[in-house]
Formats: structure tokens, C-alpha cells, sequence
């Protein structure tokens, strides 16, 4: 996926996400709203320590959320009570596994802090289980697993409705190595279920690694 | 932060200025305004109001939370933010370990099925249930009794074969219990845990001046004692069972009507508690300095290392607990609610017992 394209996907899932979810004037600890949603993302990817944290390799904007924060020697939040319109964006890259977290000043238009945090503690996000499912639904083993009544699939994006509920779906759950042993460990692994005819099945079967995007096939059961 | 200044100011303002920095500190619109007040349909003694929002990941997140002991009383906040931070799946086999905390599937939409009237559906994306509850006896005496209420927000997390029921009460007395309960389709035996970890930005009384003590209760011959060590710097601590062990949560200037220190008490509500591999794991409690980034509970040995101060201080508290799931034949087609949580509890807030006449 191209960093533009990429871009579009994010900024769309994060406008669906947060449709209707929001009174035109925000208090301070309201949802953000669409417009907020899209300027912070346009404020977080125009920031030269952003860009250069996702420069030169793979990378992802894996969310862009609410949060309310006390700085020091805010005058803000003299009292605790956030005034500010505050977002937290978590960003990742492939290749150094590493994650970083920006905070977002909505009302400054600026990034006003980063953190650095360790990729095994950035979560997934749905753009990354739609890559999954794409990586496994190309790799012969994982056709096999179906034989030929291979389901027409789809990457589920959000909790599913009680119409979705039976058609063939994938969704996916992070899984840690807790040693060495383990085809996960220090990697960034999802695990996929797929959804048919109102069950799971094959169930922690299907792993697939998105730093390597290699696909391992389990035994285990969940 | 809160100042002194701003804490003094709520003790020694004329009512009116009081009123008016109350009515400042609603920082939400309905439907994420929710105020309640106790008892319903009779002349208030207690009331509750708080902000709320479904946040893809941890789900139903308090983004404040102020109680008011008495119609005529200041408010006093308990919570800056409190969610679920992480909720951990271990199999027994050493794998998969889920991290059920993603980006990716948000909360369910509610139907009036799942959350019937009297309870109401709030949010704009009908996300969250909205109860008011009969919670049983308070006390009984000889035939005089009275029976609680209690304010219970839930959302649903949906997390592939799982479906988590995110829950916060506010009770009539103050009290606040957070819960997950997990329910799905199960494949396989392999007993596994399901294991909640809970950040609370406990703000008591405004962000700064907080601190905790560890309560221990110990037993030597045909004598109980109690202790309560300062927690001074970021680090987890041990729950035991023969000791009751607790997290107290205090504020420096805040007291009672008769002088007493007023805190509130973490406490859990377990079977037993978790241990696994993962460091982060190895105790129950973990209290950190408040840190806008530190978010994620499986980098709690990151957030305490080196360890910070935090006595008198801004402080956050962690909670680590787990809900042993054995497989059994009653899980083969849906595996019904298994609740785990916890309790914080006001201890000498009121100079004499609440909800009494």
C-alpha cells in the first residue's frame, strides 16, 4: 500500500469510526469530532519529528485518539479540569519495531510532545488485520484449510451488526512469544478468526507476522 | 495541575463562587454529561456526575468523575481517567497470548434486547447502557433497613470470539467498582486467563497532593494488627489474601467533618490473581507518576524504571487482575458472563455513617 493511499484508508476508518459522534462546539472532554479527527492527522503527519520517525521505512499511523492530559505548569488545567482539545496519536515502524506516541494540541495545530514507546506495546489496529488477512488468504496452506468450500471473505472493520453476523468475515487479535521458542516472540503477530455460518472456525490456526509478513500455521485451540 | 491556591479557594469562596466553579467543571455535553442523583424520586442525599466516552480499544473510558456527599457539600473528584488499559489472554499450552486491547473493532451497537427499559441507550452511536440500579441492603437494624442505588454505565467490547462487557458503577455511597465480564464462543480446552489490567488516574480532590499506603493486616497469636507503609516511589506490589491487601488513596488536604484523613481504597474483588511470564505481570498493584504517554499497562516496568516519587504527588494507580477460565461443558456453544473487578471505596469522607437517618 503506497503512503498515500495508506493515508486516505486511516483518515477515512477514523472518520467512520467517529460519524455522528459529536455536538458541533466540543466541550473540553467531549469526543473528538471528524473535523478535529482530520486535522490532527494532518497536524501529526506534517510534523518534522513525526516525518522523520516514519521516514525510511515501513510504517504506520496506527491511531489518532481522545486524550485528556495535565502538562506541567499548564494554566489550562489549573484544577485538574482539561480545557485544552487534546489528541494522542501512536505511530509504528516495521522494520526498527518501535513505536511512538505524539500529542496533539488541536487547538495550537501543533504537536506539542513525543515519547518514544516499545513496539510490543503499540496495539494493532484494523488496517493491519485487513493486511494480515490479504497475506494469509494468498498463502496456499491457508487455502488449503478450507478446501474447496473456501468462503468468500471479508475483514470485518468494526464490531459486527446483527446483519453481518452471518456472512463470512475475518477478524484478528494480536498474540505475544512469551520465549524464544515461540514463532512471535519480539514480533508484531496476528492471529486471524474466521467467521462462518454464525461460528468460529479454524481458530488459532492462521498467524501472521507484520514486520517478516510471513503466515505460520498452528494447531493450537482457543 | 491543582494548586493550593484552588484548594483553598473550594473551602473558603462564598457559596455562590462556589456554584460557579462546579457548574465550570462540567467539560462534557450529554450524552457523555451524566448526573444522577440518590436517592431517585426522593429528596437527594448523594449525587454523582462524570464524562464518559467509548474509545476504540479500551472501550467505556471515565474521563472524570466528582461525587458529592451531601446536597449542600463541595464536589469532590475521584477520577481524571480511568479505562481499561490492557486485557491479556494467556493460554496454559504458553500459547497464543492474546492482547485483546486493539485498534480495530470499537464497541458494539446496543439494542433495547441487551439493555431494556428502564435502562437507556446512550451515545451517539447507541454504544453504551445506562442503569439505574436497586443495589440490596444497605444496613438493617432490627427491622429498620435501607436499600442502595447504584448508577451502572456498560459497553461492549467486542474482541473476535470474545465479547467483553466493559462496566462502571457509582454507587449511592461513593463507591466506585469497575468490571469485566467475558462471554463468547470457545474452541479447544486449554484453560486460559482472561486478564483485565485497569489504569486509574485517581485525581482525589485535584491531580496533585495525592499519595498511597499499602494496607496490611497480619495476625501474631490471639492478636490482628493492622499497618499501612507509604508507597513513596513508582513500583507493583504483592495482594495477599491473609493480609487483605489493599491500595489506600489519599489526598494531603483532604479531611473529614473530625480531622480524619479521607482516602479511598482500592480493593479487589478475586478469586486469585494472575501471574505469567510477562514481567509487567507479576503483581496485581503498580503505582506510577502520572506521564500524558504512559498508557499501556504491559509497559509498566518501562513507567517504573527508574522509579519516580510519588508521594505527594500526581499520582496514577494500576490494577492487574484475571479471570481463570477452566473449559467446561457448559462453555461448548457460548460461554456465559464471568465478572472480575474491584472496588474503590471512600473511608472517611463522612464524619458519620451515610444513608442513615
Amino acid at each position: 500500500m503506497t503512503a498515500a493511499i495508506g493515508r486516505v484508508v486511516v483518515l477515512f476508518g477514523l472518520l467512520a469510526t467517529n460519524a455522528n459522534a459529536q455536538p458541533e462546539r466540543p466541550l473540553p472532554l467531549d469526543p473528538l469530532t471528524p473535523r478535529e479527527l482530520a486535522r490532527a492527522d494532518s497536524i501529526v503527519r506534517s510534523d518534522g519529528r513525526v516525518r522523520e520517525f516514519l521516514a525510511g521505512g515501513r510504517s504506520r499511523l496506527i491511531a489518532i485518539q481522545f486524550i485528556a492530559v495535565k502538562l506541567p505548569r499548564d494554566p489550562a488545567t489549573p484544577d485538574g479540569v482539561q480545557k485544552r482539545r487534546t489528541a494522542q496519536a501512536l505511530l509504528y515502524r516495521y522494520d526498527k519495531n518501535q513505536g511512538m506516541q505524539a500529542l496533539v494540541d488541536i487547538g495550537k495545530g501543533a504537536v506539542i510532545d513525543i515519547a518514544p514507546i516499545p513496539g510490543e506495546s503499540v496495539p494493532i489496529n484494523k488496517d493491519e488485520v485487513a493486511e494480515a488477512a490479504r497475506l494469509a488468504l494468498a498463502d496456499p496452506r491457508v487455502v488449503r484449510l478450507f478446501g474447496d468450500r473456501m468462503p468468500a471473505f471479508r475483514v470485518q472493520m468494526g464490531p459486527p451488526t446483527l446483519k453481518e453476523a452471518n456472512e463470512p468475515r475475518i477478524e484478528g487479535l494480536r498474540t505475544v512469544g512469551a520465549t524464544a521458542k515461540d514463532p512471535c516472540y519480539r514480533l508484531r503477530c496476528v492471529v486471524l478468526f474466521f467467521h462462518v455460518n454464525n461460528h468460529y472456525v479454524q481458530m488459532n490456526r492462521v498467524y501472521v507476522d507484520l514486520i517478516s509478513q510471513r503466515v505460520f500455521i498452528n494447531g493450537a485451540g482457543r | 495541575m491543582k494548586t493550593r491556591t484552588g484548594f483553598l479557594a473550594v473551602f473558603v469562596l462564598p457559596l455562590s463562587l462556589l456554584a460557579a466553579r462546579e457548574a465550570n467543571a462540567q467539560s462534557c455535553s450529554p450524552p457523555y454529561f451524566v448526573e444522577q442523583a440518590f436517592p431517585r424520586n426522593a429528596p437527594e442525599e448523594t449525587r454523582w456526575k462524570l464524562c464518559w466516552q467509548v474509545i476504540d480499544g479500551p472501550s467505556l473510558v471515565i474521563t472524570g468523575a466528582w461525587f458529592r456527599p451531601a446536597p449542600t457539600a463541595p464536589w469532590v473528584q475521584l477520577i481524571f481517567d480511568a479505562r481499561l488499559s490492557q486485557l491479556f489472554v494467556p493460554y496454559h499450552a504458553g500459547s497464543p497470548r492474546f492482547l485483546d486491547v486493539t485498534f480495530g473493532f470499537g464497541s458494539q451497537s446496543l439494542s433495547a434486547k441487551v439493555c431494556p427499559a428502564p435502562a437507556k441507550i446512550i451515545g451517539m452511536n447507541q454504544e453504551t447502557c445506562k442503569e439505574v440500579r436497586d443495589r440490596g441492603l444497605v444496613w438493617e437494624n432490627w427491622g429498620d433497613s435501607r436499600r442502595g442505588q447504584e448508577l451502572v454505565l456498560w459497553s461492549i467490547l467486542h474482541a473476535a470470539n470474545y465479547n467483553y462487557i466493559v462496566e462502571w458503577t457509582f454507587r449511592d455511597d461513593g463507591a466506585l467498582i469497575g468490571r469485566l465480564g467475558a462471554t463468547g464462543e470457545i474452541s479447544g480446552t486449554d484453560a486460559h486467563m482472561h486478564g483485565p489490567a485497569w489504569r486509574l488516574d485517581v485525581d482525589l480532590n485535584g491531580a496533585s497532593g495525592d499519595g498511597a499506603t499499602l494496607f496490611r493486616h497480619s495476625e501474631g497469636g490471639a492478636q490482628g494488627s493492622d499497618s499501612h507503609p507509604a508507597i513513596t516511589t513508582e513500583n507493583s506490589w504483592h495482594w495477599n489474601t491473609y493480609e487483605f491487601s489493599m491500595l489506600e488513596i489519599h489526598d494531603q488536604t483532604l479531611r473529614n467533618a473530625n480531622g480524619k484523613q479521607t482516602e479511598w481504597h482500592l480493593m479487589p474483588t478475586v478469586s486469585g490473581i494472575p501471574f505469567h511470564w510477562e514481567s509487567w505481570t507479576r503483581d496485581p498493584f503498580w503505582v506510577t507518576r502520572y506521564h500524558w504517554n504512559e498508557m499501556f499497562a504491559d509497559n509498566l516496568m518501562t513507567y517504573t524504571s527508574p522509579p519516580e516519587g510519588v508521594s505527594n504527588a500526581d499520582i496514577v494507580v494500576w490494577y492487574y487482575a484475571g479471570l481463570h477460565h477452566m473449559v467446561r461443558d457448559e462453555d461448548t456453544n457460548m460461554t456465559h458472563l464471568m465478572w472480575v473487578g474491584f472496588m474503590l471505596r471512600p473511608f472517611n469522607l463522612w464524619a458519620t455513617t451515610p444513608l442513615f437517618p
